[in-house]
């Protein structure tokens, strides 16, 4: 049995654990620059702020009502190995998926005992790091390779990741992971930003688009 | 009075979970406010001064005191606290409560079922916690002051 621990709206719990200002309030962290929403408070949900929107494209009733917040990488780097951490009390098997979600497996624990542990892990991470985690134990009834096997990938990849679904198909026989590491030169390379205000200016493009470029090459293999 | 109404707590960035080890000799006699016996100068062990104050990284962060409302229990203008957020808020521990939207140090104390957030200096009076809305946010476990002359 594996349980995927995901952490509650994760940049912006992070937040808050140092800020109690930021309790029952619509809070919302920005990506670089400023650009975008890229994680929300519930009270931010509920306002109607979607995922990835916009910041000059907000309303100005809610910028005014919402706390909005520039990422703090650093910040959400330590909460997410305090999470981990904590998380290895009750497991030997912690695999971090990203920065808040992982699998902790619980093979070999006695299932009666699983659901009282998903709790007691809940409230030990919430006291011990302040961040909130949402704890799944009952993965649609999937303990073996050979059940994972005979799943139905669309359901994996919905529940889980497009990952998840191609290792599916590879345990059914069908090459679906491609080896793409150094050895194939790499298709883009991508630089981006969102321009902090409206621009209006050509001026003001061009200098971006010859200071992103420059990036880009530096990057370039 | 003081300039500062309470004694509140600033997270200091980040306490390192994991760090490199600083090892200092550990010199066996206690430092007694006396005469100093040279017989005792002789190294018993290695000390590694963050694995002494940090029993649980997950859990354990630092913060700066603000205020001087906590002097009685040692805690100072400017000190760094060694906060552990596992351990229990039990009565007479010295505590970060969020209070008012605030980081706030004090002791937890008890009188018959009602719980106070006590001061450790005369110019300021208990809060009662009854009816207010606070929540513990770490046990203060060390703190770390410096003395005159000590390198910034």
């Amino acid at each position: 049995m594996i349980a995927l621990v995901d952490c509650n709206n994760f940049y912006v719990s992070c937040e808050r654990v140092f800020d109690p200002r930021l309790e029952g309030r619509p809070v919302g962290v920005l990506s670089n620059n400023d650009g975008c929403v890229i994680a929300r408070s519930n009270e931010l949900k509920a306002l109607g702020v979607e995922m990835g929107a916009a910041l000059h494209l907000l309303s100005p009733a809610i910028r005014r009502r919402a706390v909005l917040l520039s990422s703090n990488y650093a910040l959400y780097g330590d909460m997410s190995k305090r999470v981990i951490q904590t998380l290895a009390e009750f497991s030997p098997h912690v695999e971090l998926y990203s920065i808040d979600e992982s699998f902790v497996g619980f093979q070999g624990f006695d299932p009666v005992t699983l659901e009282a542990r998903g709790h007691r892990l809940r409230q030990t991470v919430r006291r011990w790091t302040g961040i909130p985690v949402s704890v799944g134990l009952a993965l649609m009834g999937i303990d073996t390779v050979w059940q994972l096997r005979e799943a139905d990938p669309k359901r994996i990849r919905r529940a889980f990741s497009v990952v998840m679904e191609r290792i599916v198909w590879e345990l059914r026989g069908y090459p679906a992971i491609t080896l793409d590491d150094m050895s194939a030169p790499r298709q883009q390379i991508m630089v981006s930003r969102s321009f902090g205000r409206q621009t209006y200016e050509l001026i003001d493009l061009r200098e971006a688009v010859r200071q992103h470029a420059a990036r880009a090459a530096s990057a370039a293999p | 009075m003081s300039i500062l109404p309470q004694t509140t707590a600033t997270p200091l960035g980040r306490a390192e979970t994991v760090t490199a080890r600083h090892h200092q000799p550990l010199f066996s006699s206690r430092v007694r406010a006396g005469f100093p016996s040279p017989a005792d100068d002789h190294l018993d062990a290695d000390i590694d001064l963050h694995a002494h104050v940090v029993k649980r990284p997950a859990a354990t962060f630092f913060v700066r005191a603000e205020g001087d409302s906590m002097q009685g229990e040692g805690v100072h203008h400017g000190d760094l606290l060694v906060v552990d957020r596992s351990l229990e808020a039990l009565p007479g521990r010295v505590v970060i409560v969020a209070l008012d939207g605030e980081l706030t140090v004090k002791r937890l104390e008890r009188v018959g079922q009602r719980f106070y957030l006590a001061a450790a200096n005369p110019h300021y009076r208990s809060i009662p916690l009854e009816g207010r809305e606070a929540h513990v946010w770490g046990v203060v476990t060390h703190v770390v002051h410096a003395l005159p002359g000590a390198p910034a």
